[in-house]
Formats: C-alpha cells, structure tokens, sequence
C-alpha cells in the first residue's frame, strides 16, 4: 500500500463515518429528509473524488499496480463496510440494502479492472503511446 | 517525382496519420543515442526524420513524463548555465528491453527483409 493510498484509506474511513452521521441527522429530521440526505449523498461522493484524484495523481508510481481500480476499491469497501455497521445498528430490518450495494459495488470495480485490465499503471496504451 | 495538388494532399494527410504513433520511437531512439535534454532530443528527432516529425514542449514534456511513469526512462537533474536545472533523460533498463523488443519485430524482422527492402526502394 502506498503512502497516499493510506492517506485516502484514512481519509474514507472519517469521511465515512461523517457521512453516515449526517445521514442520521438527515434522516431524523422529517421536514427536509430528502433534500438532506440527497446533498449529503452527492457531497460524499465529490470529497471522494476530488481527493482521490487528488492524492492519486501525487501517488508512487513506483509500484505496478492499477492504482485507479485500487483507489476504487478502497471507496467502495470502507463505504460498505461503515455503511453495513450503520444499517445493522440503527436499521437492522434494512440490511439487505448491503447486498444490493454490494452488487453494484462489484459491477463498477470490476467494469474499472476489466477496462483497465492492459493499462499500464492505470494508463491506456493510447494514453501511454500517443 | 514531383506530386500535383491532389496527390500531395494525398500524402499530407497519410503523413499526418502515420506519425502520430511515431513519438514513442523517436524519443526511445534519442536517448539510446545517449541521455539527452528535452531540446537534444527534439533536435535528434528533427535531424533524424529531415524535419518530418516535431512535437511541441508541451508535448515532449507530457510523453516524458509518462514515459517515467512507465519506468520506460529515467532522469537526473543537472544545473542549467542560465537558467532552471535541466532534466537529463535516460532510456532506463525495462525501456531499452522493450524497445530493442519493438525494433526487432516491427522494424528489423521486416523492413529488413531483402525482399522488403528491394521493394522500397524500387
């Protein structure tokens, strides 16, 4: 695991934990439910990718690995694994959730491998060779 | 052989085309020469291909770069006379494999051809 790669771990886990916080809050409050939980959804979604992006592209390149598959797969699994305690301590009757989640989870990662499958560290070869 | 209008357009357009993937080999072909600065190595290119062939700063930088990425190449900074430290590129040890690799098959074992060979220069 490289040291940025590290950073973003950490930064998910609290970024996760904020999210899930504001979504209890979100969620308690009956008058603005939705528009709560919608804005904490989408500005949970661009902190990780602007940090991603951001830590990704300062990233060793020292290692082989696709680092962009990696930096997504990290997402994903804090995500599930923070927003699956949530579900089982506070809307255990809704765990199923998790399985769906799961579902897509799978599906974007492995679309992100699989198109990324002959990159070099994350770069096409029309990237690399242009 | 001189080409009228129709046919010099003919070649403009196929010339344009086919040095698009051309960079890669020239750069790898610069520093094989020897380690070299981003202008030594637009001035190999340029001198290598009669002028054919030119990239901008920007792009040399950008391909350098990604080159280094790819542990292609690798660079040492030295201190410029009169100016910025220069970067001084150097084909690295998986670069000059793979690009001995890609000479090999997709120049030599058949550019080299005689039978090739005969026929280009008819």
């Amino acid at each position: 695991m490289t040291a940025n790669l590290k950073l973003y771990a950490f930064f998910s886990i609290l970024w996760s934990l904020l999210f899930f916080a504001a979504l209890n809050w979100g969620i308690a409050d009956t008058e603005s439910r939705w528009p709560a939980i919608w804005t904490a959804s989408v500005v949970y979604g661009i902190g990780f990718s602007v940090v991603g992006k951001w830590l990704g592209e300062r990233d060793s390149t020292k290692s082989r690995i696709n680092l962009r598959g990696i930096y997504m797969l990290v997402s994903f699994s804090i995500s599930g694994v923070i927003g699956g305690f949530w579900l089982a301590l506070f809307h255990p009757g809704e765990l199923w959730h998790l399985l769906i989640y799961t579902a897509i989870a799978t599906v974007v990662v492995g679309s992100i491998f699989y198109r990324y499958r002959n990159s070099v560290k994350g770069m096409k070869n029309e990237e690399l060779f242009k | 052989m001189s080409l009228d209008q129709y046919e010099q357009k003919l070649l403009d357009g196929w010339e344009d085309v086919f040095k698009k993937g051309q960079l890669t080999l020239w750069i790898m072909l610069a520093l094989k020469h020897g380690p070299k600065h981003m202008a030594e190595i637009k001035a190999f290119i340029d001198t290598a291909t009669n002028g054919t062939l030119s990239a901008d700063d920007q792009s040399m930088y950008r391909a350098l770069r990604r080159y280094y990425d790819a542990e292609m190449i690798n660079f040492t900074q030295e201190s410029g006379k009169s100016g910025p430290d220069l970067k001084i590129y150097k084909l690295d040890k998986v670069g000059a494999k793979v690009l001995h690799q890609f000479v090999q098959r997709n120049i030599v074992h058949v550019f080299f051809k005689p039978e090739i060979q005969k026929l280009l220069e008819r």
